[in-house]
């Protein structure tokens, strides 16, 4: 199949209308402003012994706090108390930003909401820790002694802290949970449960300081080992180191690339990896948002919030088995599934009488047939879905969505001032100046207008029009599609596919909007991809174990 | 939905404070009234300030186009209907403008919705980069630096949504908005979380926060020193958040004796047709909050402007799409229905402010505060099909402000090329030829009304005549 390399569209321009010969404006992948990329020396960037991704990283790495995740997780790991849903919510998620994954640096910075939250679970945790029947499993020493506390602030503190305290540290969190008292139903545990509210209130917790040490470039320096290790285990664990790989840092292990590679592909193997990993597709397919299909059209509430609750399952069984694992194409090109009756239902198709899927409890497993026309995310019923408003599916939303995930190549939003027209919105041809980016949304729409707002098959519009049969891609030759397979198969076969696929997994390694990562990078893990099966999971090892994750780019005052 | 019941709330006073951080105490002192309050009353002045907000814009006909001066009750538009009861307190504006908005589109962070947003409450432009947004401190916020100290500085509520926020706590580079709360039982946790308490555990409690809070300072500190100035610069953020907490617990708890039983627990966003119940729940909550003088300052937003629900519980029945897509003249075939669902939908949002009004007016037989607050109520576009910050709907009331009026500011609309097929243009858009109202004036207006010596807010520096 004929297809346009990955980057042919300035999308910046589509606001410029049509250009005058038939086709669409071309350039090089470039930054949203339009220049090339200044990447100058490093188109064959030389690549490190195995193919590592060695261009250079030359944008800043703003201090960060934890995302929410990462700190619910390492307060669970750290004092393995459970905390309860009504405290995980006091932490509000940050706004959206364009461009950028949730757990972008730049954005992440501790607001003031989150300072009150942090004080209340850091109170419950110790309370919790503390006040346990067995006595509390975090202190090991004989609590009569004096020595008890100091010993545990050590050791707790070189864990949340990720590096041990100096002896000033120490003693100030001592000070402090011998100097105030805790509540008088922890007793002799009061000072300890004080010293576990400091130090998991702690900057040096909450934040990811990486001072590092000079390097003989300007404003990079080289992490510190256990930098490096709180790197590795936040990007592959979605949490902070242990002690175990704390100490392989501290033992060197992490010093050169054989070893950074060996403890990648352990840490990879490990249990944790999967919650990682999950985090990662969870947030490239928006999980969260295709949470919230309003299913106006069922039959009550409570219906609708079930379908919701099982398209959120379904979806994610997808990634877990084809991001997570697996083949990432299968994402679009599987032609199995895991269905509640609920959703079986929906579709109209049959399930077999028994079976769950492994570590799916309550879905079920199946094989579909082509004439189901089912099969991937976009047959499923939390992408379909969720892009609706009451009884009609929305074609551009739907369009959207597909560029944005699979192809990078979403339009920008209409420009301030435009007024939406009188006509609906598949009219958007009869106006040029709307066309030149609608053009790229539109007719994705097209062919999933088949699916209606809540997923079902149709074969009529409510107006009692029939439903367009055909989509295609605008800029790709002979990708004219008639469902959500058809459509899957001509993604996976563009270059943009696999561009887009490198790209979102930059910007999420490496923590940055996509405009905040280079361009060689990218192209350079596109050529990896193939020769990586499309595995999501070696893609990711490629960028951590590379040289240019164990370097920071300190940013310059008056770059935030 | 359970709705809370509201006790009967006495001001009992509120706890005068030491500055403990050198000694980390916090006395337990015998109830004071609260002498600054009851003075503020006595003499008239204001010690509170409501803003309420709704997205999109609204309906030209159902208030901009009815005649400048006076008004009857009697003869408001549908629209408008709710706000009869309190119509005679009053003044509805036209003709401001958020001129910061205009300024520059292409610093929108990705949406045509984003610079109004950002600006609304802001009062000035944006300076932005592809990577970082300049803002101004919002008006919330500067109050809340003029009023009496409180435990919450400005306590934003919305019933749902997680961007498109309006308040933004410090102003510069990299500046972050403040997330608005919108489950009611984490907003009861911040309000009463510690108020279960017995006293002595309360003292405890607060001594032994501000002990950690002093020794995070001492970390803090260290850390600064430590790393680079655009690290340092961000390490600010944190040291704010230290110092609100500090303020909190130096402040010790609420007078108020709290309700005994708190909102069950919700998810982040509720279902459409639970969003009115929400939207109470977290108003009632809100108002308590004010009475019992945790914070001075309510921001009430009833909704984001994109990702809107759709308004399943309108008196007129279901609107055929979305809020959103309502404003944007979508929901429905003819244009009197594209009219008429826009209209309903703000005919609710307006609702919302009335019943607003009732709460501080004492209609629940709490504590009327109305005669002690600034209220505001606006939305962030005028004509919200063109997302356009101009001729910005705007009633303000309160503070014993004379009412049952239509003021009309000099308002012009700057590009002539701005139209609709929906309405009469001509009359859509104003086009006094006489300059332009910035909304910035009215938040001007308002700082000096709650006693502030300032003569300047945003980029303006004149004020709105004739209000509080």
């Amino acid at each position: 199949m004929a297809t346009v390399a990955a980057g042919a569209l300035h999308l910046g321009g589509c606001y410029e209308g049509l250009p005058a010969e038939g086709g669409l404006a071309t350039a090089t992948t470039t930054a949203p402003d339009g220049d090339p990329s200044t990447a100058d020396g490093s188109d064959g960037a030389d690549e490190g012994p195995q193919g590592e991704a060695e261009c250079e990283q030359r944008t800043p790495d703003p201090l960060r706090r934890l995302t929410h995740t990462q700190y619910l997780r390492s307060v669970e790991r750290l004092t393995a108390v459970p905390i309860p849903e009504r405290m995980r919510n006091l932490l509000a998620p940050a706004p959206a930003v364009a461009g950028a994954f949730d757990n972008a640096a730049e954005d992440l910075v501790l607001r003031q909401s989150d300072a009150d939250a942090y004080q209340r679970i850091a109170e419950y945790v110790a309370r919790f820790v503390f006040e346990a029947e067995d006595g509390p499993a975090l202190v090991t020493c004989d609590e009569t002694t004096d020595a008890c506390l100091d010993e545990f602030v050590a050791s707790f503190g070189a864990l949340a802290y990720r590096r041990p305290l100096d002896a000033a540290e120490r003693d100030r969190i001592v000070a402090v949970a011998r100097g105030t008292e805790n509540a008088a139903a922890l007793g002799v545990w009061g000072p300890f449960a004080t010293a576990v509210e400091l130090m998991l209130q702690s900057p040096n917790f909450l934040l990811v300081p990486e001072i590092g040490e000079a390097t003989d470039v300007e404003a990079v320096v080289q992490l510190q080992p256990h930098e490096l290790a709180t790197r590795l285990a936040l990007v592959l664990w979605d949490e902070v180191p242990d002690r175990a790989l704390l100490d392989r840092a501290a033992a060197g292990e992490l010093d050169d690339a054989e070893g950074r590679r060996r403890v990648v592909q352990e840490m990879l193997a490990d249990p944790r990896a999967r919650a990682g990993s999950m985090r990662f597709a969870g947030a490239w397919f928006e999980l969260d948002a295709l949470a919230k299909a309003p299913f106006a059209t069922a039959p009550s509430d409570a219906a609708a919030a079930v379908l919701r609750s099982d398209a959120r399952a379904e979806l994610a069984a997808l990634l877990e088995h084809h991001v997570v694992d697996g083949d990432l194409r299968d994402l679009y090109l599987s032609s199995e599934t895991w269905v509640t009756p609920a959703l079986a239902s929906l579709y109209g198709i049959d399930v077999p009488a028994e079976g769950n899927a492994p570590g799916s409890a309550g879905l079920l497993h199946v094989e579909l047939d082509p004439d189901a026309r089912r099969g991937g995310l976009l047959g499923t019923a939390a992408f379909l879905a969720t892009y609706a408003s009451g009884e009609h599916p929305s074609l551009v939303r739907r369009g959207a969505y597909v560029r944005r995930v699979a192809l990078c190549t979403e339009p920008p939003p209409p420009p301030p001032d435009v007024e939406m027209g009188e006509t609906q919105e598949d009219d958007h041809g009869a106006q040029p100046e709307c066309w030149a980016c609608h053009q790229l949304l539109d007719p994705i729409g097209w062919g999933l207008d088949r699916y209606a707002a809540d997923a079902s098959l149709r074969d009529a519009l409510p107006s009692g029009d029939p439903v367009r049969e055909e989509g295609y891609l605008v800029e790709v030759e002979g990708s004219e599609f008639t469902d959500a397979p058809s459509l899957g198969a001509v993604l996976v076969d563009t270059e943009a596919f696999m561009h887009c696929s490198a790209e979102k997994t930059a910007q999420w390694v490496l923590a940055k909007p996509i405009h905040m990562v280079e361009a060689c990078f990218v192209d350079e893990l596109t050529a990896q991809l193939e020769r990586d099966g499309f595995h999501i999971p070696a893609l990711v090892a490629r960028v951590v174990a590379s040289e240019t994750f164990t370097l920071r780019v300190v940013p310059e005052e008056g770059d935030e | 939905m359970p709705r809370l019941r509201l006790p009967a709330v006495r001001r009992v006073g509120r706890r005068t404070f030491l500055r403990g951080a050198s000694t980390g105490l916090c006395l337990a002192l015998p109830a004071l009234e609260l002498l600054r309050g009851a003075e503020a009353s006595a003499a008239g002045l204001l010690d509170k300030l409501v803003i309420f907000h709704w997205p999109n814009g609204a309906h030209p006909e159902d208030w901009a186009h009815l005649p400048a001066g006076p008004i009857a009750a009697a003869a408001l538009p549908p629209m408008l209907q709710p706000l009869a009861p309190h119509w005679p307190d009053i003044a509805m504006l036209s003709g401001l403008s958020n001129v910061a908005a205009g300024a520059d589109y292409e610093c929108s962070s990705g949406t045509p919705h984003a610079l109004p947003t950002l600006t609304c409450l802001t009062g000035a432009g944006l300076a932005c980069t592809t990577t970082n947004t300049t803002v101004n401190r919002s008006v919330d916020h500067a109050a809340a630096e003029l009023l009496p100290p409180a435990q919450i500085d400005s306590l934003y509520l919305r019933p749902y949504g997680d961007s498109f926020n309006l308040s933004y706590p410090t102003a510069g580079s990299g500046s972050v908005s403040q997330s608005p709360i919108r489950q009611p039982h984490v907003l009861f946790s911040q309000l009463f979380g510690d108020a279960g308490l017995a006293p002595e555990d309360l003292e405890r409690l607060y001594a032994r926060r501000l002990s950690v809070l002093d020794a995070l300072n001492e970390e803090l500190t260290d850390l600064r020193a430590k790393v680079g100035a655009a690290d340092r610069q961000r390490l600010e953020h944190h040291f704010d958040a230290v110092r609100e907490l500090e303020q909190r617990a130096e402040l010790g708890v609420t007078a108020c004796a709290p309700p005994k039983v708190g909102p069950a627990e919700e998810p982040a966003d509720p279902p459409d047709a639970e969003l009115p119940a929400r939207t109470d729940l977290l108003m009632d909550l809100g108002v308590m909050a004010l009475r019992c003088g945790i914070s001075n300052v309510l921001l009430f937003s009833v909704g984001m402007s994109q990702g809107t629900p759709i308004y399943s519980f309108l008196d007129a029945g279901t609107p055929p799409h979305d809020a959103h897509q309502t404003s944007h003249m979508q929901a429905g075939v003819t244009v009197e229905e594209k009219r008429f669902w826009w209209m309903e939908t703000n005919r609710y949002h307006i609702a919302k402010l009335a019943r607003l009004l009732d709460l501080l007016s004492g209609s629940d037989g709490g504590e009327a505060i109305i005669d002690r607050a600034a209220v505001v109520a606006l939305s962030e576009m005028g004509y919200g099909a063109n997302h356009v910050p101009y001729n910005l709907p705007c009633f303000v009331t309160g503070a014993g402000l004379q009412g049952g009026r239509h003021v009309h500011h000099p308002c012009s609309v700057v590009d002539p090329s701005y139209s609709s097929w929906a309405y009469d243009s001509s009359s859509l858009f104003c086009r006094d030829g006489g300059g332009q109202t910035a909304l910035a004036s009215l938040w001007l207006t308002v700082l000096q009304a709650l006693g502030g010596e300032v003569d300047l807010f945003g980029e303006a520096t004149t004020t709105l005549p004739d209000l509080w």
